[in-house]
This record gives C-alpha cells, structure tokens and sequence, in this order.
C-alpha cells in the first residue's frame, strides 16, 4: 500500500512551522536559562522539535530536511553531554540551523524543489567532530588559498543586521568592476550566511583603480573599513577538508508529551461562525412566531424554542471559542528579536513574559507583529538607558522589558513595558512646537496625560537627525493607525526616570471581512464580498411590466439604486453604472452604485446600541487609509 | 526635486510606517502595493527612482517582483525589508537584483541611511 504522502504534506508544513517556532524560543531561552535543569530542559526540547521535524520529513523523503535536521539533533546531544558549551555561538548556530530548516520548509509549502545547505551541514559537522574544533570556522583557514592579486578586504560591522548580505552585496559590486579572482569566504559560504569575523577578502584579477573600490563600497551600508593592497603572501596549505562527519553513537530516546489538539483549516472556523450566526437569528425568528400563536399551543413550542435558543447561543460561544488562539504565538517571536536588537544596539537586555496563555482572536494575531516589534524595538533603543546612566540611576544593568498580556471580559490587553527613562515629555512639547503642531504657550499648558499622546501626532520623531530624536514614539502614529483599525486603542503612560508603558486594548473577538467598496456621490460604503453574487455594468431599461430592469450576469434582474434604498442622495442621470447582484429570501436583485472604488479586508466592528437596529446596517469598519465606512447588510436591505 | 519613491508591503502598517518615514524625510511617495503584482505593474507606470519591497507577500513575493522589475529596468534600486530568521530570503533576493536591504523592526535612522547610500547621496 503506497503512502499517499501529496496529502500528507500540507500537515507536515503546519506542523513543522509549530515546531521551528518552538525551536526558536527554547534556542533564545538557552542562552539566559537559569539553572542546568532549566538547560537541560530546554535541550530536551530542542531536542524533541529537531526529532518531530526529521521524523516526518524523512517519510515524505525530503532528503535536505532530514539531514539537516539529523545534524542539529547530534549537535544538541553533544551540549547534552556537556562536549560543547551552551553559549553564544553555539545559540547563533542553533538559530541559523533553525532558520535553514525554516527556508527548507517554506519551499515544501509552495511545492518548491529543497536545496541542501552544504555550509551549514558543514559547520554542524565540524561542531559534532571528536576533535572538538569548535563551532566557528577561523578566520586563518578561509584565507589560505587566495590566488595573488590585488587584494580589497572588507570589515563588516559586526552589529549589522545580516553580515554575510552586505558582504554578499560588496561581492556583487566589487564583481561590476572587474573579475574576480577568489573570494574569502567562498561564495557559496556568503550565500548561507557564514561570515567569519565579519571580514570579506576579495582578490580582483588585474588592477583596478582604488578610487572606484571604494567610491563603490561606500555605498554598501555596515561597511566600516576597506583596505586595499596588493596580495604578497604566499598561499598557506589549506586546513580542513570540510568533510562531513556524522557520528554513529546510539540517539537517546525521548517521549513527547501528549496534548490534545485537533489542527482545523481557518475557513471552516469562519464557515462554522458564520452558521452559528444564521442559527441565532433562525432561532430568535422562531421564537417571536411562537408568541403570537394561540395560547394553548405556545407553551410546550415556547418552551421547545427557547431550549433551542439557549442551546444555539452555547454553541455559538464555543465556534467564537475556536477562533481564540493562545497571545503565545505573539510572544514567542519576541525572545529573538530582543536578542537581535541588543546586539545591534549594543545594550544588554532582558524580557519577561506574563500572560502567554491569554487568548484572544487569530485574526488579530497577524497583525500585530510588526506593532509590537515596533513598540519593543523604542523601548529598547529610545527607553532604556546606556549601561553607565542606569548603574549611576542605581537600576540593573541590563534593561528590563516586560510583555505582558491579560483579559478583561470582553477585551484583551497587551502591553510593553520597560524600566528606562520614561517618556520625555520636555521633549515631546519641545518637538510638537518645532513641528509647528502646537504654539510654545498651548505646550505649556498643556497636562502631562496630553503631552504624552503628543507622541502620536504624525511627524514626532520619523523625522530625526542622528542625535536629536525626541525622546520617544519613533512611528508612534503609525501603530497606533494600525491599531485602530483592529478595532482597538493605544494607551501610553510613563514615570520619568522609572520606565513606560505601551499598551493596546483589543477587542475580544473580531471578524475579518472582505470588503467592496463602492461611491454614492460623496459617500463610500462597504459590503461584504460574501453577500455579492455577482458585478456587473449596465443601464436599467423600463420592462413591460413598469419595473425598472437591468441586464446583469446574464439575467434581467430588478434594478434598484442603492443610494434610493439608503435614502441617500445619488446620481440620477441616465447610462451604465456599475450593479451588484445580490440574493435575498431566493430572488435576486441589482443594485446600481455610482462607482466601484476597491476591494479590501477590514475588521468589522459591530455598532452599539441603538445603532445595531437600524436595518441594513451590518457595522462600520476603518479602511486602510483610515477612512471609516458604514458596511452594509445587503439581503437586509433588499428583502 | 525631491525622489520618489514605490512601497511595496502586504502589511498596512508597516506601508503606514515606511510612507511616514521617508515622507518625513523629504521623499516623494508615488504608490503603495500590497503585493508582487501589483509592485510590478505599479513600478512600470510611476517609474519610481526607488522601491521599498517587502518579502513574504502573497500572490507574487517579493523576489519575484524584484526579479521582473529589474529585468524590465535593470537600473532599478530596489530595498528589501525583511523580517528575522529570513537572511537566506535576503541573499537570494540580492541574487535577484536587489540593491540593498533593512531588517525589520529598523528606526527611521536605518532606513534614511540605507536609502542615501543606495541613492548615491
């Protein structure tokens, strides 16, 4: 019986994709663990990911992954075994071996050809050697066999974001200007993002003018020196034959830990809410028939409907339980790119998660990555001190930032705090009157909770020379547009000297819906996609019958203008305009608009009371641009 | 006559972002696309003097849409913006042609630099 693996592989990827995440988090976790039972744990986990994801790939044969896979798992039995030290090279290993894997898995999502990453099998093959010679390759062994010639060496910044892409980027300039004769590291090392101590040495073939060298590589950003001379050393033997050297000891044999999860496809969660929707409704129909029939008979329908009722809005509250996922998924990205960031910024730096398990709706998770990337990212650069200001401060040495996730009945709270300097809020009315925002006497007066909201006004702080940036809220506006438009706000609060807080306020649940956007004379409205059958041109003749008709999709359908419906004023001249056809209680209908202005998602926001009865109205929702909309409910309208 | 610029990012807040930051700076921004296609077919009929491109889009990805404009216009400065844990996404997209990259989250200071050294400035 042959395994059907085709099926089998988009729940290998999604599977995968859970394991590399938890990858990444117990890898950053290594370096601050605790204790060597906090360590060791974490390994166990590493370890047990590494496992699930050669497992499967070696049953769908996907060679690359397996093997590279096999390689990280002998690496972390070696730490096990106390051969290697847990430390920061062996963390960036571990981080590249993850993010190899992940690139591997990603080409098996989009049905992708897998490359193998030689480089990287390489160096997890020298680290699991016997002979223990270390995780980095040196830098005197990538020199040795350089061709004579003149001779350009880079120096990368080693706080640059990706080392090895601006060298790759200084490679590819310095090959404009002439042939290349050899490279230290080889290409094909640059390419897998190897670059040992930061330098790149290119021998070019012939002279080349050194003006030209360097005019071109001052224009590769990170790069902080160039020295060009002419190659006079001999080549060195090389060392190394970078052989892999896969070990044969038994593996030690872990049992993962049983949970139930049941993996279900997002459009059935949104088909399930959009059916426990309809059933509410169905069921509340139901139950007002009931009350105007006779008496005897109301009582035991009464009851048996109200039943339904009870039983339906239970079931609705789990399929809007569905959608909750764990803040988790959220915080689980930020351990690495604090990490990141205190190496660019050359600041020691910490982070506490509470919360994790709070949930809150998937549809928002998405999207507020970059927002608190962000967020974190001013704390730990515009917040938090240098290391000599905060031990004369009398604070840790390290900056503290803390992420922290809560619910609240119907809203979910997520903050970033930090224990820097707080926001400066001489600086934010000093800005907010350079900006020509506020006048220096309305700064004055203006309360401490207003100045620090000052931080949203458009243009604090994008625009920054090197040293005067002001204080804090680098995009400020930005996020808080963002997050907004998920239907939430951005609460700022600060104690100078002590620290800061951002937090959003979320809506518990949210729907996401796929907007048309169509103009009434000024007005734009939206109507979920969903609810439009088809679109169409045309111009409404006048049928036999005296009723307006209009040729849509093929069929002549009753043509009405949406503006007439909305009571709103509209263009009444004559000729083709756009029509939607929609469908109502089995008959259909066009709807002619003035003109069709876009499509997109928006999260829908329900309208309050007294708002929610007025018919035809599904909610508002915030567009992109900012721009609020009415979204209409089209069947509601027409019937 | 100030540059101009096409961002090019399924995220509208990181479009939010980038539009606030090299506006405030003085740059010309002549579209925003939310995908490949769309950053292909908006770069051939703004003819921007440069392009902010976002990676992992859907539809066309941003190496992709990297590729096709510089072989429609090898001239074309084009800026990756990606995400951690994507360094090999970043070298091939410099394989494809780009010009040069930032790494998100990055402060307007990073961006600015990046963008003058790619412009020549």
């Amino acid at each position: 019986m042959a395994l059907d693996t085709a099926s089998l592989v988009p729940l290998y990827v999604s599977d995968a994709r859970e394991h590399l995440e938890g990858m990444e988090t117990a890898v950053v976790g290594l370096e601050s663990a605790g204790g060597e039972a906090d360590r060791r744990a974490l390994l166990d986990e590493l370890f047990r990911h590494l496992h699930s994801i050669k497992g499967g790939a070696a049953m769908l044969q996907i060679e690359p992954v397996s093997k590279l896979a096999h390689l990280g798992e002998e690496l972390v039995i070696r730490v096990i075994r106390g051969k290697v030290p847990a430390d920061a090279a062996l963390v960036d290993l571990l981080l590249a071996t993850r993010d190899g894997l992940s690139a591997m898995v990603e080409r098996i999502a989009l049905d992708e050809p897998v490359d193998g990453n030689a480089s990287l099998l390489w160096r997890l093959g020298r680290a699991v050697a016997e002979d223990e010679s270390g995780l980095l390759p040196g830098a005197s062994a990538a020199t040795a066999d350089l061709p004579r010639g003149m001779r350009v060496t880079v120096h990368i910044d080693p706080r640059s974001a990706l080392p090895a892409a601006r060298a790759l980027l200084s490679l590819r300039r310095l090959g404009a200007l002439g042939t290349i004769a050899g490279t230290s590291p080889d290409r094909a090392t640059i390419m897998q993002g190897a670059l040992p101590s930061n330098i790149l040495v290119v021998v070019m073939e012939g002279a080349v003018d050194q003006e030209r060298v360097r005019s071109q590589l001052a224009r590769v950003p990170d790069v902080v020196r160039v020295e060009v001379s002419d190659h006079e050393t001999p080549p060195a033997p090389s060392s190394g034959d970078g052989a892999e050297r896969l070990p044969t000891e038994p593996r030690t044999s872990l049992v993962p830990s049983a949970e139930q999860w049941v993996r279900v496809k997002m459009d059935l969660l949104d088909e399930l809410l959009e059916l426990s929707s309809e059933l509410v409704l169905a069921s509340s129909r139901l139950r007002e028939r009931t009350r105007r029939l006779a008496v005897e008979e109301r009582d035991t329908i009464e009851n048996e409907a109200d039943r339904l009722r009870l039983l339906v809005k239970q079931m609705s509250g789990r399929v809007l339980a569905a959608r909750q996922a764990p803040v988790r998924h959220l915080a689980d990205r930020l351990p690495r790119a604090l990490r990141d960031l205190s190496r660019r910024l050359d600041r020691p730096l910490t982070l506490a998660v509470e919360g994790a398990e709070t949930t809150l709706d998937r549809g928002l998770l998405e999207s507020l990555t970059d927002p608190l990337l962000h967020v974190l990212r001013n704390c730990a650069d515009h917040g938090i001190e240098s290391p000599e200001e905060r031990r004369r401060a009398g604070k840790p040495v390290e900056g503290r930032l803390v992420f922290a996730a809560r619910r609240e009945r119907d809203r979910v709270e997520i903050e970033i705090r930090d224990d820097g300097r707080g926001f400066d809020l001489v600086r934010l009315r000093r800005k907010a009157v350079e900006i020509g925002a506020l006048s220096p006497a309305e700064a004055d007066l203006l309360p401490d909770e207003g100045a620090l909201r000052l931080a949203f006004l458009p243009g604090m702080s994008t625009r920054s020379t090197a040293s005067e940036i002001s204080g804090r809220g680098v995009g400020m506006d930005a996020v808080e547009r963002a997050i907004e438009q998920l239907g939430g706000t951005v609460l700022l609060s600060s104690t100078p000297g002590k620290g800061s807080c951002v937090r959003f306020v979320l809506p518990a649940t949210v729907s996401v819906v796929n907007l048309l956007l169509v103009g009434i004379a000024e007005d734009v409205y939206g109507i979920p996609l969903s609810r439009v059958v088809a679109l169409g041109e045309g111009e409404p003749r006048r049928h036999e019958d005296g009723t307006m008709r209009v040729s849509v999709g093929g069929e002549q359908l009753p043509a009405h203008p949406l503006g007439r419906l909305l009571e709103r004023p509209f263009d009444e001249t004559p000729g083709v305009r756009p029509h939607l056809l929609v469908e109502s209680a089995g008959r259909r209908a066009a709807l002619g608009v003035d003109r069709v202005v876009g499509q997109e998602e928006a999260v829908l926001r329900p309208l309050a009371r007294p708002f929610d009865r007025i018919r035809g109205l599904a909610g508002t929702a915030i567009l992109g641009s900012g721009r609020p909309v009415v979204v209409l409910d089209l069947p509601k309208l027409v019937a | 006559m100030s540059k101009r610029v096409l961002i090019v990012d399924d995220g509208v807040f990181m479009r939010n972002m980038l539009n606030d930051i090299l506006s405030s700076a003085g740059y010309s921004v002549v579209g925003e696309a939310s995908h490949g296609l769309e950053a292909v077919a908006m770069h051939r009929s703004l003819h921007p003097d440069f392009v902010t491109m976002d990676i992992v889009m859907p539809h066309m990805n941003g190496i992709e849409a990297t590729r096709e404009i510089v072989a429609a216009d090898p001239e074309a400065l084009v800026i990756m913006c990606s995400a951690l844990g994507q360094e090999s996404l970043v070298m091939e997209a410099i394989e494809a042609g780009a010009t040069d990259f930032i790494v998100k989250p990055f402060k307007s200071d990073e961006v600015l630099s990046v963008v003058r050294k790619v412009l020549g400035d």
